[in-house]
């Protein structure tokens, strides 16, 4: 068979489309060799649908870190440059998105934002070995047997129940304490690990324990429950604002007002507006040591150079205390210092390096990692502080009074 | 003791009822469902309390203002989401079901992006307080009770003249209407502004017990449907007494059972009247001879 003739033969296809194949890849080749001269992290967060909005504050923390970064000579050198993909706050783009980084030869991730959503990207960047740090805080998220390549630089929700649940039973001396909590797996688990703890420290169970679903329009009855069981102080568990002010406005009516404790989000500055400021004088929100402070001792001056810019950020404003305890700043801190540790960018000699962190001095407090934990927060770094401190002039943005005897 | 069991049901009644008269007063000339209408709620309270807070404009200025902007947008949704397919050829089956959802998810959306998640005070009309009086009422409460009755009877009033007749005889029939020379896309139309006056309202009477979200809306239009399948659909007498029943429920469960059982209790007792009374409370049989 003569194959020198002018049409396409099998065997002159088959020849093209080898020389294709090895040609393809040199424009990718050529495209990584610009890519070089950056580091590129992959930035998942919602850009549109209804959350958009509200997560999108919740990044500002790293990209301040990124600044500062870059204009500390980048890392390694190579300018820090984000690829932002719009996981629309959904468990089921994770995939997608995890994909198309990969694709793209991205190996350092943060975020997404939520505990289902970073449960679902983390499926897919665990094989993929890419080194992540969401915004999540459910404990098993920092087993790094189970997910060796995420690194949980926030408490985890067990770790803010038992702070909760140790103030009430040690410091306040409480022994009928109520428990109102939102029937979801952050109220399950807060409660639990609320439970647990005040059950070991005291020998008892919570005098009541009100459960509310998420579609609740009025919390009326469990406060009222709460107030007939005698209990004489309330450990709540919620993450909705709407829901917090029902909570508290109840209280009020009822002119019930025990000692208060709750998950970070109870300063935010909007509940000022729904709730009598007396309903708010007993209350305390689990924080970081770090962002707190005393007569005595003050915010370390780190905290308080990030918060003087965080306070400068529009969509921030309200909800500063909140995106004060993500983690992406210190986990891009984190990251830098094992690049500059490994003098390499490849995974497997970073994920060395982080994996030795010891006594790392971050933000939100001292980080330890191992090859079997990559929870990086200890109990001595979460403590209590008071919700009424924002009206202190001493709590410009994330700053608060930590809580008496903290 | 259980005056403040009263208390809670009549004014979470008053609501619930609210929002399913504004599902009825669409349904009437259209057979269709507004799937966007508990975002209208929404939306009506975050405007008011938006214009309240951030121009210092009077509360009933705002309230006005409120009221035609909802509308507005009601009667927007009307011509672009449900007009062309009530158009078509036969109907256009129930294409308005996604249509109006669609509708519903943009207004959601646009609203969590520009106003943002966090929830804002709406406070109730002057000289009313929402402050717990000696009997365990505020005088917002019983404004609120009185203003969704009066509410109510303006409807009923309203559907005894001749433009109100003409919406009902839509409902009744809607070929031989036509042979009457009503044109149902005009009270089609209408009865969309109406219902985008009656769902800015219950947003705005509900900010003050509810405050004033971007989740406000869902949990009103789920108890706001249960009010109007319960009281019978078109039937907006039904409609208030089954927001109150499905309040009083809630109370009672929250009070002699659990509160957390309160969804489940309320919405087994409205399958249970509905297989009794499939109806509803004050809703009637369609006979048709054929």
């Amino acid at each position: 068979m003569n194959d020198d003739h002018s049409g396409i033969s099998r065997r002159r296809l088959l020849r093209h489309a080898a020389a294709g194949s090895l040609l393809l890849p040199m424009p990718f080749i050529a495209r990584r060799g610009l890519a070089d001269e950056v580091f590129r992290v992959g930035w998942i967060r919602p850009t549109t649908g209804r959350l958009a909005s509200s997560f999108a504050p919740l990044y500002a923390g790293g990209l301040i870190a990124i600044d500062e970064i870059n204009a500390a000579g980048g890392i390694l050198g190579r300018k820090v440059v984000i690829q932002e993909e719009d996981d629309e706050a959904s468990p089921a783009k994770q995939p997608a998105v995890i994909k198309r980084l990969k694709d793209a030869g991205v190996s350092y991730v943060v975020g997404p934002t939520g505990s289902p959503q970073v449960l679902s990207s983390l499926a897919f960047t665990t094989p993929a070995q890419m080194i992540q740090c969401g915004i999540a805080n459910a404990a098993d998220q920092g087993d790094a047997v189970k997910y060796p390549y995420n690194y949980m630089c926030v408490w985890s929700t067990e770790q803010e129940g038992e702070a909760a649940a140790a103030y009430m039973a040690s410091q306040l001396k409480i022994r009928k304490i109520g428990l109102l909590q939102e029937s979801t797996a952050f109220g399950e688990q807060a409660g639990n690990a609320t439970r647990r703890k005040f059950k070991e420290l005291t020998g008892q169970d919570p005098a009541s324990v009100q459960v509310y679903p998420a579609t609740a329009t009025d919390l009326a009855p469990y406060v009222k429950n709460l107030q007939a069981a005698g209990c004489e102080g309330v450990i709540v568990w919620m993450a909705n604002t709407v829901h917090i002010g029902m909570a508290f406005n109840a209280m009020a009516q009822q002119k019930w007002l025990p000692p208060v404790i709750g998950h970070v989000n109870l300063f935010n500055d909007s509940l000022f507006d729904l709730v009598p400021l007396d309903a708010l004088k007993n209350v305390y929100g689990v924080y970081y040591r770090n962002w707190t402070y005393t007569d005595k001792e003050q915010v370390p001056q780190r905290n308080q150079e990030l918060a003087r810019k965080l306070a400068a950020v529009d969509q921030a404003k309200g909800i500063n205390a909140f995106i004060a305890g993500c983690p992406h700043y210190d986990f891009l801190y984190l990251l830098k210092a094992a690049v500059e540790q490994a003098k390499s960018t490849e995974v497997a000699a970073v994920k060395k390096a982080l994996d030795g962190v010891r006594g790392y001095k971050a933000v939100l407090g001292t980080i330890n990692f191992s090859e079997t934990s990559h929870a990086g927060i200890g109990m001595e770094d979460v403590t209590l502080a008071s919700v009424a401190s924002a009206k202190d002039p001493r709590s410009f943005g994330a700053l608060r009074e930590r809580a008496p005897g903290a | 003791m259980y005056l403040d069991v009263l208390v809670q049901a009549l004014t979470a009644g008053s609501i619930y009822a609210l929002v399913g008269v504004s599902v009825n007063v669409i349904y009437r000339p259209t057979n269709t469902f507004n799937l966007a209408q508990g975002n209208l709620v929404m939306l009506g309270a975050i405007l008011c309390a938006t214009i309240l807070g951030q121009l210092k404009l009077p509360w009933y200025l705002a309230a006005g203002i409120t009221v035609v902007v909802i509308s507005g947008i009601a009667w927007l949704t009307h011509l672009v989401a449900v007009a062309p397919i009530l158009s078509r050829p036969g109907g256009g089956g129930h294409g308005w079901l996604v249509s109006t959802l669609a509708v519903g998810i943009l207004i959601e959306d646009a609203v969590g992006k520009i106003v943002g998640p966090d929830p804002q005070r709406l406070p109730p009309p002057p000289p009313l307080s929402t402050e717990l009086g000696a009997l365990g009422v505020s005088s917002y409460q019983v404004a609120l009770v009185a203003g969704v009755v009066a509410i109510v009877a303006a409807l009923e009033i309203f559907y005894r003249s001749r433009t109100g007749r003409a919406i009902l005889a839509i409902a009744e029939d809607r070929d031989a209407s036509l042979l009457w020379g009503i044109d149902p896309t005009r009270l089609a139309r209408m009865s969309f502004v109406l219902s985008g006056v009656v769902a800015a309202l219950a947003g705005i009477l509900a900010g003050p017990v509810f405050y004033a979200s971007v989740g406000l809306g869902g949990s009103l239009l789920i108890k706001g449907f249960e009010a109007a399948a319960a009281g019978g659909i078109g039937s907006n007498r039904g409609v208030i007494l089954a927001g109150f029943f499905i309040a009083l429920l809630d109370a009672i469960t929250a009070r002699a059972l659990a509160p957390g059982y309160q969804d489940a209790v309320s919405f087994v007792a409205v399958l249970l009247l509905l297989l009794v009374r499939p109806q509803g409370l004050m809703g009637r049989t369609n006979l048709r001879t054929v």
